[in-house]
């Protein structure tokens, strides 16, 4: 496994200095400030599609820059450049100091390590050649499946991203981050998708038991798709499969439990702690430290360790998730959500993995307990209104249910509803639950972070949601 | 910049590539957000970026950085020819041959006045500007929380060919934006309203734009369901160019020939109702929107894509161009200023005769399948009853199918062009789902 001080050697020597000119530097600039720090990375990406029986122009990209952030009171000053030298540390330095006024000390960081979230020092661990010939036996293992099938694509991205921070009160991290993602789409007459991957090397995407589970459930969805109905409107129960429906507990839910809309008061979930806000059996969960995951890091991007936040116990609000801003405002500790997109970003609380624990029923039950609804079986992206707490979702594949049994695939149905209504209709939680298969990503103020999403299968009964479709 | 890029071509023509594009673009940004009257983030960053594409005979890669340094460049163009080589050949990503590159580059973008150069602000006049936006709404009663962000950019590209061609371009863009929280007892509701512009004095008033997010939040407070139904949509200008940016990605040369578009069949046919026009006029002076190529080389023009509801042409670049047999409209980068001519009546005159209908603020979610055209996105806004706006709604979706709305689409006259693309359009026969009928 990499040292960390690899890392941490090379971008000393990127920026021509050592560790402790380096934090005498930063703790200068950072003079009187309430916090901040110098945040280095380094990203190293690939990528390639094959589509419409084509390897598009394949590519390849390196990036880097630093970060200098000064929090004082309430407000932030950031600066970014991507020139690596002391010299221009010093000047981007000077920018920022001046933009501020107040005074304070330093909180001194906890330097406990965080463990180590990934087994693999590189993702990037497979030529083009090779790339290029799994792309083409994924697309003609798909079209030979079928003849319907119009289009096939598959794209696959692999990426390394070594970050650097160094504190003023002298604490430094460092690690490589990998990352890689398979998506694999299937048209028909509609379209049909899947994605996975992870923070590890090429290796598990090249085994066929892999790509193949994904490819074939690529082409059911679009071969389903491409013959659902219309799907009815309304208010009724509503089941949602296990894995990446959690995105709507993400979405509906999580966002208004991240400590700045909390601590900026525009969140429907403001002064609720220790309240009701969803059913008995339900309780959320904020994991940075799953390893292998999409949404995990060691530390966030202000250093703080990863950890797992209970957000929602049985129902009941206990925590909010902080980067250390918004902790210092509401006189809490940070959870380790502090991340941001890149270097030219400051970081703000975000999701990492956020899940729904297991319940007691198995999915089949619950399904046999409904007798009119749907059942959700691939949903969409979605948006929320965090002030109002209203969250629309595309559902990209339902299933109609009456009296206990699944009808007949329908489609083109938008779910919406407000958060706390919906959580509050969970009436029955599956023991199924699993997590999403690696291919989320978080846009929030115009960052996008990777996140991961996962809950077992769960029904919202009638009246806590509503079922936007054609037919009435 | 010049001389770095012989510098790439000929590391290029070293490592065996036949021809190399090089793109930068060094951009400097400023931006400032304060809440409730005090300033809550000051943002500075310089940045470069740069794209190199190589081609070896028919296979090509592309690789991009931002480190300029000559020991930099040596190792991506050397990966872009190891990757090219390992690549497939590829006869499609091409660039325009000489003839359809614009006459006179320089002069025609110097004629779009891109780039504000009367007013550089500082970080403390964007504060001033922030500071001026929040002010309407900082200590309006109903108002719980308020917030302004204002931003500036200047940037500058440089393209190069290895076949001559040669175009380098500076533009500025200013936007300000304000964010309200109303609250009322238990019920809160969020405003937000912008505005953006490549010059400074193109701006809506401060004023304005604080005003509007804070009677936008005020005006949706108490929102309510209404029952399951079919009725008309009117769509306000800050939500009816959504329509266009559906109907883009429809026209698109590569969504047609990859058959992911419900429009792929419909080259020629009526698609809107008859008067509808749709014009890209990426030519017009001061736009956001406005350029003189794309990236591949080819002159960027005002086309005409709907005419009388009958759709002329696809959207193409290179690619496209050459699969669906015609030539490069210019679209490798996406649309320049994508509007829709006015219609003939005023917006009242629009919804005058609808019982009963749903005037839209805005959308939420994801947008529609574009594959098939179905619609179906939830709304924030407000009901309309006997012609008038009569109260805030949500929990409301809106669906139906593209196909129909365009046919079935009415448009008022109330076109502004840069900012509003799309006049107010009314669409009759939607499905809104609400409470239970």
């Amino acid at each position: 496994m990499m040292k960390e001080n690899e890392v941490t050697g090379r971008f000393l020597e990127r920026f021509h200095t050592n560790e402790s000119d380096l934090v005498s530097l930063v703790g200068e600039i950072l003079l009187n400030a309430d916090d901040g720090e110098l945040y280095a990375e380094r990203v190293e990406s690939e990528n390639i599609v094959l589509d419409d029986r084509r390897i598009e122009e394949p590519n390849f990209s390196i990036f880097q820059g630093f970060g200098l952030r000064r929090v004082e009171g309430l407000c932030t000053g950031y600066v970014s450049s991507d020139i690596f030298s002391t010299e221009e540390i010093r000047q981007k330095g000077l920018d920022l100091s001046g933009s501020l006024s107040g005074k304070s000390h330093h909180p001194i960081m906890n330097k406990v390590q965080g463990i180590p979230m990934y087994a693999q020092r590189t993702a990037l661990t497979k030529d083009l050649a090779e790339r290029i010939e799994l792309l083409r036996e994924i697309e003609s293992y798909i079209r030979g499946k079928d003849d319907r099938v119009q289009n096939v694509s598959v794209g696959l991205m692999g990426q390394n991203k070594e970050v650097f921070l160094i504190r003023p009160d002298g604490l430094l991290r460092s690690e490589i981050r990998p990352l890689i993602r398979m998506s694999i789409s299937v048209v028909v007459d509609d379209v049909g998708s899947q994605s996975f991957g992870g923070r590890y090397d090429y290796a598990s995407l090249f085994d066929p038991k892999v790509w193949k589970e994904y490819a074939d459930s690529a082409l059911r969805s679009a071969l389903l798709c491409s013959e659902a109905k219309p799907c009815p409107a309304g208010k009724m129960d509503v089941i949602l499969s296990n894995g990446w429906s959690g995105v709507l507990l993400h979405e509906a839910f999580g966002h208004m439990l991240e400590g700045d809309f909390i601590a900026k008061g525009s969140s429907d979930f403001v002064g609720k702690k220790g309240q009701r806000i969803a059913s008995e059996g339900v309780t959320v969960i904020d994991q940075g430290n799953i390893p292998d995951r999409r949404g995990s890091a060691t530390f966030d991007d202000e250093g703080t360790p990863t950890q797992k936040t209970i957000l929602v116990e049985n129902g009941i609000l206990v925590r909010y998730m902080h980067d250390r801003l918004s902790a210092r405002i509401l006189g809490e500790q940070s959870t380790g959500n502090g991340r941001r997109q890149d270097y030219m970003h400051a970081p703000i609380p975000r999701m990492t993995n956020t899940y729904m624990e297991a319940g007691s029923h198995s999915p089949k039950d619950i399904i046999a307990a409904t007798e009119n609804g749907i059942y959700v079986e691939e949903l969409g992206g979605g948006q929320v209104d965090i002030t109002t707490g209203q969250f629309d979702f595309t559902v990209k594949l339902a299933w109609r249910i009456k009296n206990g049994i699944l009808v007949e695939p329908v489609k083109g149905a938008e779910i919406i509803g407000s958060g706390q209504k919906a959580l509050l209709s969970v009436d029955m939680v599956g023991n199924d639950l699993s997590l999403d298969s690696g291919t989320g990503t978080c846009g929030k103020e115009g960052q996008s972070v990777p996140v991961g999403i996962g809950q077992p299968t769960i029904r919202i009964q009638k009246g806590g949601l509503t079922v936007g479709g054609t037919e009435i | 910049m010049k001389k770095i890029a012989h510098d790439i071509f000929s590391l290029v023509k070293k490592e065996g590539g036949t021809a190399a594009r090089f793109i930068f673009h060094d951009t400097s940004d400023l931006e400032v957000s304060v809440r409730d009257g005090g300033i809550e983030k000051k943002d500075s960053g310089r940045r470069v970026s740069f794209t190199i594409t190589v081609w070896i005979g028919e296979r090509v890669a592309g690789v991009s950085g931002n480190d300029i340094s000559l020991s930099s460049l040596r190792v991506l163009v050397k990966q872009a020819c190891d990757i090219a080589r390992m690549s497939e050949p590829d006869p499609y990503t091409i660039l325009a041959p000489r003839s359809m590159w614009p006459l006179d580059g320089d002069s025609i973008f110097k004629q779009l006045n891109l780039c504000d150069n009367s007013f550089v602000p500082t970080m403390n006049d964007l504060m001033k500007c922030a500071l001026e936006i929040d002010a309407e709404n900082n200590t309006r009663s109903g108002i719980s929380t308020s917030g302004a962000s204002v931003y500036y950019r200047k940037g500058t590209a440089f393209m190069i060919t290895t076949e001559g061609f040669e175009l380098s371009s500076a533009a500025t863009s200013f936007s300000a934006f304000a964010n309200c929280v109303a609250k009322q007892g238990e019920d809160m509701s969020s405003g937000d309203f912008g505005d953006g512009a490549r010059h400074f004095s193109d701006l809506l008033s401060f004023e304005k734009i604080g005003k509007t997010a804070g009677d936008l939040s005020l005006q949706l407070i108490g929102a309510k369901p209404i029952p399951t139904g079919s009725m008309p949509i009117v769509l306000s200008r800050m939500s009816s160019d959504s329509l266009l940016g559906h109907f883009a990605s429809a026209i698109t040369g590569e969504n047609v020939f990859k058959k992911r578009s419900f429009l792929k069949e419909s080259l020629s046919k009526r698609i809107f109702s008859s008067g509808v026009t749709i014009i890209d006029d990426p030519l017009i002076p001061r736009l956001l929107g406005s350029g003189v190529v794309d990236s591949e080389c080819t002159a960027r023009q005002k086309i005409m894509f709907v005419k009388d509801g009958v759709l002329t042409r696809f959207a193409t670049n290179r690619e496209s161009a050459a699969k669906l047999g015609c030539s490069s409209t210019g679209h490798a980068n996406g649309f320049g200023n994508l509007y829709m001519e006015n219609g003939k009546v005023s917006p009242e005159e629009l919804m005058a005769d609808i019982k009963r209908g749903v005037y839209v603020v805005d959308f939420i979610g994801h947008g529609p399948n574009i594959v098939t055209g179905d619609y179906s996105r939830g709304v924030r806004g407000f009901l309309i009853e006997n012609g008038k706006i009569t109260r805030p709604i949500q929990g409301v979706t809106v669906a139906g199918n593209l196909s129909d709305m365009f046919m079935n689409l009415s448009v008022a006259n109330d076109l502004d062009i840069g900012r509003y693309n799309a006049p107010t359009i009314r669409i009759d026969g939607m499905t809104i789902a609400g409470e239970q009928p």
